[in-house]
This record gives C-alpha cells, sequence and structure tokens, in this order.
C-alpha cells in the first residue's frame, strides 16, 4: 500500500539469486529506493516469471542466464501495447560474461561478481529511472522534509541534517516507503543487509538516534507501532 | 551491512555538506583519546590505505624501532561535530588502528574489544551496555570549588549546572548519543548522565565521546568538569555504573521468565554474573584504573567494597535492577565498581570476556547478599566467603599480572603494558609525601 504521490515512482524488481549473500547486499542497495523488492530462487525462476507484476528483473542464474533471458523477452513480447517495458540487470562471472547475450526487446546491463555494490545501485538506477526521466525522481519530498537519495542528504526546511550512515539508510528506507509498518526483522533484513546478528534490537537503538535528530514535528511522524514495528506516516 | 555504501556516504557527504577536515579519533591504552586531523581531498585514499602515523609517542602502542602505525577510519562512525559550527564543517571518525603490512595491531584497545565481541557472536551473544557516568563541575581544575552545594536530585534555584547538563544533553543527541537520564548526583556540584542502552562498541566510542563533550560543554562556560574518582573527601565519588545483558537472534539471553529462583533471571545471565564476581578482583586494575580510584571503593557511599550481588541492596557489587519486573528487554545487570576514568573499551572487554567465562565454566552463582554486608564482621564475612575488592591500586595491579585470564582476554601486548605503566604509577605514589602525612605527624613528633 503506497502513498499516493510515491506510486508513480515505485519500481517492482524481480530478484533471481540463490545465492544468500547477494540477495542480503541487494536488500541494502535497494532500501534506500523507492523499490519494492519480490525474491525468487534460480529454480523457482520460470514459474515466478511468468506470474508478472515486476518492472525490472536483477539476474543472479549462472549457466541459466541465458534461458530465463529469452523467457523475459517472450513475456515482453505477449503483453499488451503500452504495458512496461521491462529490463534486466545480469550479474555475471569473469568466466561466463563473453558468452553473455542480450535479447533485442528488453533493456540490459550487467556488472560482473565483486562490483562495488554503488556500481550495482547505479546501474539499476539507470534502467529503472533512464536518463530521460526528471532528476526529481531522485529526491524525495515529504513536507517540511527532503531526501536527495543521489547524494544522501536530508533536509528539514533546508537544514541539513548531520545523520551517521546507518541512520540515514533507516530513515531513507521508511520515507521512500511510507504509511506501511515495517517489522523490526523485515527493517533488518532491508537496511542491515540481514547480516547483523546481534537480534532486531539494534533497529530500536537506531529509530531512537534518528528521532533525536529529527525537529519535532518529524520525529513524530516516526511512529512506532506497539507489538509491529515502525511506520513513517507521509505528510 | 552495506560496506562499499557506507564508504560513498561518507564521502558524498563531506563533499555536499563542505566538510574541510575530518578528525581520526582512536584511543591509547590508557584510554586517552587521541586524534589527528584530514583533508577532505585524503580521505579516499585514507579509506583504501589509511593514514599512516608514528605510534612510538603513544602510550601503549610501540618502541620507536617499531613505530609505524596505520590508522583506518571507520565509515559507521562518521558525525559532523556540531561544536563547530562557525569554522568549514568539522567532522569525526573513529579509528582501528593496524601494521603497515595490514595485520591487526594488538596494542589498539578498539581491536582488544572487537576480539572479546567476535568471541560473544562465535557463542551467538551480543553485548549490549548503559553506563552511567557520574562527574563534577568545579570553578577550574586548580581547586576542587563546587558550583552548588545541591544534593541528588535536586533543582537548585539560578542553577548554572542545569543548563551545562541541558547543552550537553543537547549536544550528545545531535552527536547521535541518546541519553536516558540526567540529574544532579548526591554529592554538591556531582552529576550523572546516562546514556541510552546500545551495543557495546557503539557505546565505547560513545563514552569517550562523551567526557570529551561534557568537558567542551563545561569549558565553553568557563567552568571544569570532572570524571576524578574521588576529588572531595567526605562526598560521594564519580562512579561508572554499567547496565549490561547479553542478546541473541531471539532476543535477551538473560531473561527467564520460569527462574526457579524467582528472580527472572536465565541459567546464561547467572553464570555471566558468577564471571564476573570471580574476576573481578583480577580485572580492578582496569575498571579502576587511578590511585584515586581506590579512595572511592571504601564503605559507607554506595560504592562497592565486597564481591557480592544482590536484587535490591545498592552497596553490592552486582546489581540486579528490579523495575520493571517481567519486562523481557529490561532484564540486565549492573555493575557497580567501575569508574568514569577508565578505558571503556578495555574495561567492557574485560567485563564480557569475565562474563563469557563464567558462561563458558559454567560457574555457579553465590547466594544473594541480603544482609547489608558492611555491618558484617571479617568473621561473618570469611564464613560467607565473601571476598573484597583490591584495597589499592598496588593490590589491583598484582592480582591483574598473575591473572591468565586477563592475559587471555587483553593479548599479552595490553596486558604487559598496562602492568608496567600502572605499577610505575603506584610506585611514584607510595614514595611521595602526601598533606595527610605532614598535617598528622609534622607538629607532633
Amino acid at each position: 500500500m503506497e502513498s499516493p504521490s510515491k506510486t508513480a515512482l515505485s519500481k517492482t524488481v524481480l530478484v533471481i539469486s540463490s545465492d544468500e549473500f547477494f540477495r542480503a547486499e541487494i536488500a541494502t542497495v535497494t532500501s534506500i529506493m523507492p523499490v519494492t523488492v519480490a525474491w525468487s530462487s534460480i529454480s523457482d525462476a520460470q514459474r515466478r516469471l511468468s506470474v508478472g507484476g515486476f518492472d525490472a528483473v536483477l539476474l543472479d542464474a549462472g549457466d541459466q542466464t541465458t534461458v530465463l533471458l529469452e523467457t523475459i523477452e517472450r513475456i515482453q513480447a505477449s503483453a499488451v501495447s503500452g504495458a512496461r517495458r521491462l529490463c534486466a540487470l545480469v550479474r555475471i562471472s569473469q568466466a561466463r560474461v563473453q558468452a553473455l547475450y542480450f535479447p533485442e526487446r528488453i533493456r540490459c546491463d550487467f556488472f560482473l561478481e565483486g562490483a562495488l555494490e554503488i556500481e550495482v545501485a547505479m546501474r539499476l538506477r539507470f534502467l529503472l529511472w533512464p536518463k530521460e526521466a526528471p532528476a526529481a525522481d531522485e529526491m524525495v519530498s515529504d513536507g517540511s522534509l527532503t531526501i536527495d537519495t543521489a547524494t544522501y542528504q536530508v533536509r528539514v526546511n533546508g537544514q541539513p541534517l548531520d545523520l551517521a550512515y546507518l541512520e540515514y539508510a533507516l530513515l531513507a528506507f521508511l520515507v521512500t516507503h511510507a504509511d506501511r509498518t515495517h517489522t523490526r526483522e523485515e527493517l533488518l533484513r532491508r537496511v542491515w543487509g540481514g547480516q547483523y546478528y546481534g537480534g532486531s534490537r539494534t533497529v530500536d537503538v537506531h529509530v531512537r538516534r534518528v528521532r533525536a535528530k529529527l525537529d519535532p514535528a518529524s520525529a513524530a511522524r516516526l511512529e512506532t507501532v506497539r507489538g509491529m514495528g515502525y511506520l513513517w506516516r507521509s505528510h | 551491512m552495506a560496506a562499499g555504501l557506507d564508504k560513498d556516504y561518507v564521502l558524498t557527504t563531506v563533499k555536499e555538506r563542505g566538510v574541510k577536515f575530518v578528525r581520526f579519533w582512536f584511543t591509547d591504552v590508557l584510554g586517552v583519546m587521541k586524534s589527528f586531523a584530514v583533508t577532505e581531498t585524503e580521505l579516499e585514499g585514507a579509506f583504501e590505505e589509511g593514514m599512516g602515523f608514528d605510534g612510538s609517542s603513544i602510550d601503549g602502542f610501540t618502541r620507536i624501532e617499531e613505530s609505524d602505525m596505520v590508522a583506518y577510519p571507520d565509515a559507521n562512525t562518521f558525525q559532523i561535530l556540531p561544536w563547530r559550527p562557525d569554522e568549514h564543517g568539522v567532522a569525526r571518525m573513529f579509528c582501528d588502528i593496524v601494521r603497515p603490512d595490514g595485520s591487526s595491531f594488538a596494542g589498539d584497545p578498539r581491536f582488544a574489544l572487537k576480539r572479546m565481541l567476535e568471541k560473544a557472536a562465535r557463542m551467538g551473544y551480543t553485548m549490549y551496555v548503559g553506563p552511567e557516568l557520574e562527574f563534577f563541575y568545579f570553578k577550574d581544575d586548580k581547586s576542587c570549588e563546587p558550583l552548588d552545594q545541591g544534593g541528588y536530585f535536586d533543582l537548585t534555584p539560578l542553577d548554572l549546572a542545569s543548563d551545562l547538563r541541558r547543552d550537553t544533553v543537547l549536544t550528545l543527541e545531535k552527536l547521535g548519543i541518546p541519553v536516558e537520564y540526567s540529574h544532579h548526583e548526591v554529592a554538591p556540584s556531582q552529576h550523572e548522565i546516562d546514556l541510552r542502552y546500545c551495543e557495546a562498541l557503539a557505546m565505547a566510542d560513545a563514552v569517550m565521546t562523551y567526557r570529551l563533550t561534557v568537558k567542551e560543554v563545561a569549558l565553553h562556560n568557563g567552568v571544569y568538569a570532572t570524571f576524578m574518582p574521588k576529588p572531595l573527601d567526605g562526598e560521594n565519588g564519580s562512579g561508572m555504573h554499567t547496565h549490561q545483558s547479553l542478546f541473541t537472534e531471539d532476543g535477551n539471553a538473560f531473561f527467564d521468565p520460569d527462574d526457579p529462583q524467582g528472580y527472572n533471571l536465565s541459567k546464561i545471565a547467572k553464570h555471566y554474573i558468577a564471571g564476573l564476581l570471580k574476576y573481578a578482583p583480577e580485572f580492578c586494575a582496569i575498571t579502576n584504573p587511578l590511585v584515586n580510584s581506590y579512595k572511592r571503593l571504601v564503605p559507607g557511599y554506595e560504592a562497592p567494597v565486597y564481591v557480592s550481588w544482590a536484587r535490591r541492596n545498592r552497596s553490592a557489587m552486582v546489581r540486579v535492577p528490579m523495575y520493571k519486573p517481567g519486562k523481557e528487554l529490561a532484564t540486565r545487570i549492573e555493575l557497580r565498581s567501575p569508574d568514569p576514568a577508565c578505558n571503556p573499551y578495555l574495561s567492557f572487554a574485560v567485563m564480557l570476556g569475565a562474563g563469557l567465562k563464567g558462561i563458558e565454566e559454567e560457574l555457579e552463582l553465590m547466594p544473594e547478599a541480603t544482609n547489608d554486608i558492611f555491618e558484617m564482621t571479617p568473621g561473618d564475612l570469611a564464613a560467607a566467603g565473601i571476598k573484597t575488592l583490591p584495597k589499592d591500586l598496588g593490590e589491583a595491579i598484582d592480582l591483574f599480572e598473575k591473572s591468565e585470564t586477563m592475559k587471555e582476554i587483553l593479548g599479552e601486548h595490553i596486558h604487559s603494558f598496562y602492568v608496567e605503566n600502572r605499577k610505575a604509577e603506584w610506585a611514584d605514589y607510595i614514595k611521595s609525601v602526601t598533606p595527610w602525612e605532614l598535617d598528622r605527624y609534622l607538629s607532633v613528633i
């Protein structure tokens, strides 16, 4: 249930991967974008692709890459005219990259295994919001609070906030996925990347820190939902 | 956790916010904050290769022959400093110190704590800590002239100290250090600010920042703040009561609603407390590092003297608070012996190390001390098997030196440097002639 002003921006990415560490990395990379993530293992990919409901596919499928790209092309070909144009971002090993082949109808890009997270983030961003789209897509505005997701800067009434990285990542995730309660476990997965082993208490610690740095009016919009988690109430 | 994005966050923020200098903060073995400034053009290189510096002038680091050290900034600790708005923005990051060949440096206190935290993580635990740091405000650092004559929780009129505390709390919150309580303490001009519970490494960094902030705000207002454990004879001293607990993925490992003894404490919690009690005399030299620390650990001033634990008794060394009985998250224990002059990285490391040993050895927890133990005779104490904490730094360093456990927890490098340094301190103290002796003896003999 996205807030009305955000539905135009928000996209759905289907991640096809059986690599747990890569999935955790993608969870964090996408946490600061207005993006909903759906997951599929490689073995279930064909079925999941046929279900549809995604704007882009992030494909980490090893030797199944070509087969799955062909499936995506078939889905695009049989789609009704005016349907959203699919794109695919492929993660590929050095060994396989020379055999990589991109289908015509899909907008594609790739990165090698071991690419820095910032590269993955930017390639995904360019695919989802190509350069011809207005740059304002990177700015998230909610009443007096603005987040420039390209430069990580958060401002309230024009005044910048002095956030640490995790404080920024948590706030940006909540604001770009507003009006929806997120459990601590989900926040741990999306913002911390699921690599944190100390339990979800750290989420409470960071919420407290973010609230301390926000002005009172904004802090009040970071709501605790008793017994469930946290929610950012949009303007 | 996204290792690449947090560095990108720092580099982008530095550019966007016009930060010209980033201070690299680290701590020496004695707990003194060290810092050097790096310009923003150097920052990317610093993340890749670290910043080299001469470690031989840092207490406990190296000798002249092996002096090159490298500081790697921890991007997660990046924070713009709120008290320097007029200069081009200044920020800080805490650093890990490594050798030039990239191998970890055994003399880095932050590394010593990280090693213990890794041991805990392998056992499935994360340590959360909440220290209560007490301090005095005096007119200056030359004499102990207090700002007020107030007492516990007092709100005195024209309370300059209230304003100082408020400024300090606001600054701490801007630094990402949330505060739970702040109030006037028992002794005149003594105050306390309690930091809100968080993970041990972040909290050790926070204690270093806290001490700096309290002093900075005091200086800015023309007064002096001190964390000296016992500056006023005949008044309470300043402690660092440390609340602590272990969490697993499933929640608080110290909580057990079905505790047969009715304490709501799990077996793990009881072993942990037993570990603290067993090794306290050995780690006292770390948690109470000064000659003056032992002037605080005497009966009559709410500071612990005996190795014991209790729920309702504030003279016990370990207290299990009863504020919210049955509430899982709040279940924790409070170690009351440490004082705020300690090195927080080493202190948390030895507390955790002792607690984990208690869990590994499945130590049995002694019975709760229910009587006021200060009223027991030495005979009663011996009969009850109650030990005392070291009576002075000399005794503390002896116990620490002989402790295989302390060597294991802190490593040979830190252990041997610390012994040498504290022994020298003690030797210098015991040969000094004090005003007490002159007052007492000069006109008499």
